[in-house]
């Protein structure tokens, strides 16, 4: 049997029962895929998809209703050291500093380690990601680049096996959002990290990763494609830009998401779908409670079977 | 111009003034120096009795029971630092046992919807019982009007800490349990480095709240009961017409309790976080 994919989804499926007898209603099912060690992967696709359910069940905040999650070959159901998570909202702790935000997390990762050990090895993570000056400031106080940036910081800071993120940069504006990209790409040059991200933006999809995987509008969602991202790093902003084959893959990608992310298997929608709205849904939040809300939201003609 | 804070100042100056002149005034002229009959100047005495005392003289009982505020000269006669230490030394007892009942008790009730909704009913029922109505009952069973007294004020310090603490421990922020989770940190770990500071705020509100109830309550209760306390110490210079006495009392009352709630709140600044 050859070599299972460091991470390996296997036949993820993700249903609510609906009430009064009504056909359940199935978020995705069959998502399958794989990543290995030291891969960038993003996925893409619209709001209400079930992308965050598919993160958040990785990393084990939520239940799948069928198929299997593996890290290096063992199955994993629960969350756990393994599997890092960069929240969407950054998620520090308001009541402490930057620096204790960190801390937190090194100390539980490794709690036999002495205080000068977890406050040099959190210093280090900090300055990693820009952080020099503000390990003194609590989270009211950074602004909300620094505060992701202390996130980021915080994730890498526990070493995991993978880097689950949800949508980190959808809070902050381009500029910022820039910068933290190239940030995040160094250091996982350094540390050849396993990430697997969540994304909106087409461009950023395309910059970060070795894989981007496209998927399907709910309901049955899934992921129909896969798009090897073949541009060489390190990759450059300016001159990618120019690039004819980043133009050929961005395309590819927008195609999908404008034209092709109806149900192949059950949903034929009755109304045609305006693409202008679609690229202007809210970027779902990561709740298994609000994807519900959103699949009825797009498009505006789900029907619960 | 003055800043808003010395304009402030200033007209609180202002209405203390007013206020005080308003007190003189009607205390000093008075229509008891008309004519009497004779038989009304002897048996009506020193009719001083019949006024309220004018600021001049709470000012002057003031300063005289300020000066030796621990002088002691009898059971009945103690000076107005021992009865006010003696209130205070009850409402703490009875306010730490509350704590030490409440916090724990309303966390177990925030972190279990079962407890929530099962304790729901006896809580919403107790809350609006005012703490001097199990007086009764709690000097028919402690048979000792002190130790009833201190079980009063732990009934009315329970309340606000107990639904406070159950509050903000049920509404901690999702987010904050999620990274807990990620971290693989233990229930109690949990509970004391995530959920506890988390719901600080609120459960030092209760506090304050508490605080502030339980100082109002031990007044009334040593009314009832009787013993040397600030409570007491009123009703007995009432009993002795004394009323810049009662009045004094009333300042001295007001200052103490604006003691302890800036303290709580003092100490909910410590805790406080901007989310």
């Amino acid at each position: 049997m050859s070599q299972l994919p460091f991470l390996y989804v296997e036949n993820l499926s993700k249903q609510y029962s609906a009430p009064r007898g009504k056909a359940a209603h199935v978020v995705f099912e069959n998502v399958c895929f794989g990543i290995e060690k030291g891969e960038f992967v993003c996925i893409v696709g619209h709001s209400g998809c079930g992308k965050s359910t598919i993160l958040n069940i990785i990393a084990g905040l939520d239940q799948s209703s069928s198929g299997y999650v593996y890290v290096a070959g063992r199955e994993v159901n629960r969350p756990g050291l393994s599997r890092g998570v960069i929240f969407q909202n950054h998620s520090l702790l308001p009541w402490k500093t930057a620096l204790q935000n960190v801390a937190f997390s090194v100390r539980a990762r490794w709690p036999d380690w002495s205080k000068s050990a977890v406050r040099e090895h959190s210093l280090k993570y900090l300055h990693m990601v820009g952080l020099k000056d503000a390990e003194h400031k609590r989270p009211a106080q950074l602004s909300g680049g620094m505060r992701q940036r202390v996130g980021i910081a915080r994730a890498f800071a526990i070493e995991p096996q993978i880097l689950l993120m949800d949508e980190p940069f959808g809070a902050l504006d381009a500029l910022t959002r820039g910068t933290i990209q190239d940030e995040l790409i160094r250091i996982c040059a350094e540390t050849r990290q396993t990430v697997f991200m969540i994304t909106h933006d087409v461009d950023e999809a395309l910059y970060l990763s070795d894989r981007v995987l496209l998927m399907s509008n709910g309901p049955h969602a899934e992921v129909a494609e896969t798009v090897e991202v073949t541009l060489s790093r390190p990759r450059e902003r300016a001159s990618l830009v120019r690039s004819l084959e980043y133009f050929e893959l961005r395309s590819r990608v927008l195609d999908f998401l404008v034209n092709r992310t109806e149900g192949t298997q059950h949903g034929q929608r009755s109304l045609q779908q305006d693409p202008a709205s679609q690229e202007s849904q809210r970027p779902d939040l990561g709740s298994a409670g609000q994807e519900r809300g959103h699949v009825g939201n797009v498009g505006g003609v789900m029907r619960l079977r | 111009m003055f800043s808003l804070r010395a304009r402030a100042a200033l007209l609180s100056i202002a209405v203390l003034l007013a206020f005080l002149g308003f007190w003189q005034a009607l205390a000093s002229g008075s229509p008891g120096e008309s004519a009497r009959t004779q038989y009304e100047s002897l048996v009506a005495g020193d009719a001083q009795t019949a006024r309220v005392p004018p600021p001049s003289k709470v000012l002057s009982l003031a300063v005289e029971q300020l000066s030796d505020p621990f002088y002691d000269r009898g059971p009945n006669d103690k000076g107005i630092g021992t009865q006010l230490l003696y209130s205070l030394g009850r409402v703490l007892v009875g306010y730490l046992l509350a704590l030490a009942v409440a916090i724990p008790t309303g966390f177990s009730i925030g972190m279990s919807p079962l407890l929530m909704r099962a304790m729901n009913p006896f809580i919403q029922l107790l809350k609006p019982v005012s703490p001097l109505a199990w007086m009764p009952l709690a000097l028919f069973v402690i048979q000792d009007s002190v130790t009833s007294s201190v079980f009063v004020i732990f009934v009315c310090s329970l309340w606000p800490v107990l639904i406070n603490t159950a509050f903000g421990v049920s509404s901690v922020n999702a987010d904050y349990l999620n990274v807990a989770k990620t971290l693989e940190l233990g229930p109690l770990r949990t509970a004391l480095t995530v959920i506890l500071p988390a719901a600080a705020p609120t459960i030092l509100t209760g506090m304050r709240i508490s605080i502030g109830i339980s100082w109002l309550v031990i007044v009334a209760a040593e009314m009832l009961v009787g013993g040397v306390g600030i409570g007491y110490y009123v009703w007995n210079e009432w009993n002795n017409l004394d009323l810049a006495a009662v009045i004094f009392s009333i300042v001295m009352i007001g200052l103490v309790g604006m003691l302890l709630d800036w303290l709580l709140g003092r100490a909910a600044e410590l805790v406080s976080f901007k989310a």
